[in-house]
């Protein structure tokens, strides 16, 4: 008996724990419309705007735009980091963050690129 | 043709196997055998047959047309064997039959298992068929697509057979596990076979799993060795599932009653490989991973066998639960056994926050919104778990099986927890968190090493753990302890980061054209980043350069900016129009058409200075794929231009005008300088913890 009472302990203690963790944590997949609404982290999924000023460094930030495929809608981002290596072959660009006046702050860009399981155009 | 009909005899045959191991008596055993090793022979065909194909640069057939090419290297056409995703299957399949064929020449499996196991090869085989790489293409290919010039490094050719190396052995332990269920094999006799197998396996798949790291590491440039990626995260949880296996079958040794979890790890873990496989190979988390994998109809297939083998398997768990061994798991509290349990139970809930997290896409789905969790959270959650894990190994290496034995002090141990926190903070990390996990992880090298001394745990044992807990104290290190910095260097200039003197000398191009090399100098070392160029010159595949010292490694990203420098321009015919320097003028173009099906584009081009006019005539090779092209000097080398595109009526042209070659190498560069600290011990906890697990099972 004493033993089902320590693993049920255990179970409800990583329950309340995991439960706590995903709650503070779970990022929604949202268009840039709704980015600029929402206050907490979300990710954004779009195309680098052709018609925007070209991507830079300003400082230790890498500054592009988004575009939403779908809508057509731009929105500048800020990504806290380096440009990443294959930001220019990318066909889609994911980025992680918040948005903040007029900027959408990204701490994380994930870079869709041909990979070993997708014929690659040369 | 050949392929498909060695694959379809592989299916006839391992049914016929299932259907003889079903029914066992001497002689349909005898059959049996010689159907397991006809169906790994035909297996064994169909992959020479692959093979063959892909030496013969038979481009008529999809998947070589895919991942090889005719100027690839001999070694990257044998990888191109497993560098896609139906050749991986192939792969995986055979060697899931040669296990199969060692286990009916060994004849250590009783005749039910034998049946599970030739019945998962059915399966497999039909995976394969559903995705076959024997498919011919679509259209006419005078030339492959090759492999993607980021996976062309030797590290990459061998991480997806060592990984799926791994898999197919993991279906053993499984097998043995549901024979037992099926006949009633008391545990003694099974146990020990089973782990054997588990160990290699876990060895195996270990082995794949740091290797990949060890390439994005040295390969991608971005610095790190573990992206949390779902890719990653499906290879990681069967992983630690297996982990989980090898401990409670160490357990169930000792403590008979401890089978029912040997059953349920090993049915779990089987059971994520095939998750782990539909998750990423289905196409259904494209858009939430890095490794960008086309959609496709096979994730239904891998889905039903997913969870046909976890439904068989819970079934069988619960039907046969009845005649398992009952008892106590461990005598108290202060035994190895009971630590043991507790730390699988941890291990447990890693794997679960883990799994949850990368399936939380699909999860979200069926309520709403997709979602994902970012990559912070699987560390910040991991780690006081990985913490308690930690600790918990610690306690279990110093006390044997039984009640209250405890085999050595822990005294000594403090003393090397202060060590781990100092070496943390000297390489600068300065949260909570990491700094215990450092400490946890020295104080559990050092247990294992005292547990070593006093017979508590065999050699294979003591240097895998030691090497697990060298390589998470290295994660902290190197993880946390990692800075980063971006830099626009100018060439001959020295420029001092954290503490090393950096100078950037300049490019310089191979001999062939076929890569260029950032050289930089790092304390009067000189390392090289390398560049793979296209055939057209522009990037193919940048990696980082790394000096590397015992303090750890100079971490050197080059970040050029988007062709070189190179400005793009399009005209019109009979147009003028000027850069900086020069004025264009796009006379005419025409099109050849060559005899194998390319056409080559030809258009003149006039430049001037003002003063002097020079003719070029720009050259592309188009095919229904698109075109190649080589930039031609102009003005003695003063500018390069390059023909990129052409309108149908050819009346416009697209033109890349490139900086002349000494002063594209001249070039000032952004740089991403990193320092990782103490990183080499990664890369020597990862091989202890493979070697240590491979010689501990040994007989």
């Amino acid at each position: 008996m004493n033993r089902k009472i320590l693993l049920g302990v255990l179970l409800l203690a990583f329950v309340a724990y995991a439960g706590w963790s995903f709650a503070d944590s779970v990022t929604p997949y949202v268009g840039i419309a709704e980015a600029q609404k929402s206050a907490g982290n979300v990710q954004v999924k779009g195309l680098l705007a052709k018609n925007a000023p070209a991507p830079h460094m300003e400082g230790d930030n890498f500054i592009f735009t988004l575009q939403d495929e779908e809508t057509g809608e731009t929105m500048p981002v800020r990504y806290h980091g380096t440009k990443p290596d294959q930001f220019d072959e990318a066909y889609h660009i994911v980025a992680v963050g918040r948005y903040k006046e007029g900027t959408f702050e990204s701490d994380k860009l994930l870079i869709k690129c041909p990979s070993k399981y997708e014929s690659q155009k040369r | 043709m050949l392929g498909v009909i060695s694959l379809a005899l592989a299916l006839i045959f391992s049914l016929a196997a299932v259907l003889c191991f079903a029914f066992p008596s001497e002689r349909t055993g005898r059959w049996g055998r010689g159907l397991a090793v006809l169906s790994f022979v035909a297996v064994l065909m169909a992959s020479i047959y692959l093979l063959v194909l892909i030496f013969a640069n038979r481009f008529d057939i999809a998947y070589v047309a895919n991942y090889s090419a005719i100027e690839l290297p001999v070694i990257y056409k044998v990888s191109a064997f497993w560098a896609g995703q139906q050749g991986s299957f192939l792969f995986w399949l055979l060697i899931h039959g040669a296990a199969g064929l060692y286990l009916a020449v060994k004849k250590d499996l009783p005749p039910a298992g034998m049946a599970v196991y030739m019945g998962l090869m059915a399966l497999l085989t039909v995976l394969v068929m559903a995705k076959s790489p024997f498919v011919p293409s679509e259209a006419v290919v005078q030339n492959g697509v090759g492999l993607n010039p980021l996976l062309q490094d030797p590290w990459m050719a061998i991480h997806p057979p060592i990984i799926f190396v791994g898999y197919a052995l993991l279906a053993v332990p499984l097998t043995y596990s549901a024979a037992a269920l099926l006949t009633g094999q008391k545990a003694q006799e099974w146990l020990p076979a089973a782990r054997r197998w588990a160990l290699v396996g876990w060895s195996f798949l270990g082995a794949g799993i740091f290797i990949g790291g060890y390439w994005a590491y040295k390969v991608l440039g971005w610095g790190g060795f573990w992206g949390w990626d779902p890719v990653e995260n499906s290879s990681l949880v069967p992983w630690l599932t297996v982990g989980i296996l090898i401990h409670v079958l160490r357990v169930a040794q000792i403590r008979p009653a401890a089978v029912a979890m040997v059953h349920l790890s090993a049915i779990f873990a089987y059971a994520l490989v095939l998750y782990g496989t539909f998750l990423t190979r289905s196409g259904i988390l494209g858009d939430f991973s890095v490794h960008s994998f086309a959609g496709t109809s096979i994730g239904m297939t891998i889905a039903v066998v997913n969870a046909l083998v976890l439904v068989a398997g819970l079934l069988l768990l619960i039907v046969k639960a009845k005649n398992l061994p009952q008892g106590e798991y461990y005598p108290g509290y202060d035994s190895r056994e009971f630590i043991l349990l507790l730390g699988a139970l941890l291990l447990v809930f890693i794997s679960t926050i883990i799994f949850l997290g990368m399936s939380m896409p699909l999860l979200t789905q069926l309520v709403g919104k997709p979602a994902a969790v970012d990559t912070d959270f699987y560390v910040r959650t991991t780690m006081p778990l990985a913490i308690a894990m930690l600790l918990s190994a610690v306690c279990a290496l110093l006390r044997g099986y039984g009640q209250g034995k405890v085999l050595a002090g822990g005294m000594p141990l403090w003393g090397l927890g202060i060590l781990g926190l100092a070496c943390g903070f000297a390489a600068g990390v300065r949260q909570i968190m990491p700094l215990i996990l450092a400490a946890a992880a020295m104080m559990s090298v050092g247990a294992a090493v005292l547990a070593w001394r006093k017979n508590g745990i065999k050699t294979g044992g003591m240097t895998a753990h030691a090497g697990l807990g060298l390589a998470l104290l290295a994660m902290v290190l190197a993880g946390s302890g990692s800075q980063s910095h971006s830099q626009d260097m100018a060439v001959g200039e020295p420029y001092d980061i954290y503490g090393h003197e950096i100078v950037f000398k300049g490019q310089e191009f191979a001999a062939d054209l076929k890569e260029k090399y950032y050289i930089y100098m790092v304390d009067g070392q000189e390392v090289r980043a390398r560049t793979k160029l296209h055939a057209n010159g522009s990037d193919a595949a940048r990696e980082p350069a790394i000096a590397k010292g015992l303090g750890g490694d100079v971490y050197i990203a080059p970040s050029p900016a988007k062709g070189n420098g190179g400005l793009e321009m399009v005209l019109k015919q009979g147009r003028m129009d000027m850069d900086d320097d020069f004025a264009y003028r796009f006379d005419k173009a025409e099109i050849d058409h060559q005899e194998n099906g390319t056409l080559l584009v030809t258009a003149e081009v006039a430049i001037t200075d003002g003063n002097k006019v020079e003719q070029a005539a720009l050259n592309m090779l188009a095919n229904a794929d698109g075109g190649t092209s080589q930039p031609v000097e102009v003005f003695g080398g003063q500018k390069r231009l390059r023909l990129t595109g052409i309108t149908q009526n050819l009346k416009q042209i697209r033109m890349e005008i490139l900086p002349a070659l000494t002063a594209e190498i001249s070039q000032p560069i952004t740089t991403s300088v990193s320092v990782k600290p103490c990183i080499w011990l990664l890369w020597l906890g990862s091989i202890m913890v493979c070697i240590g697990t491979l010689w501990a099972a040994k007989r």
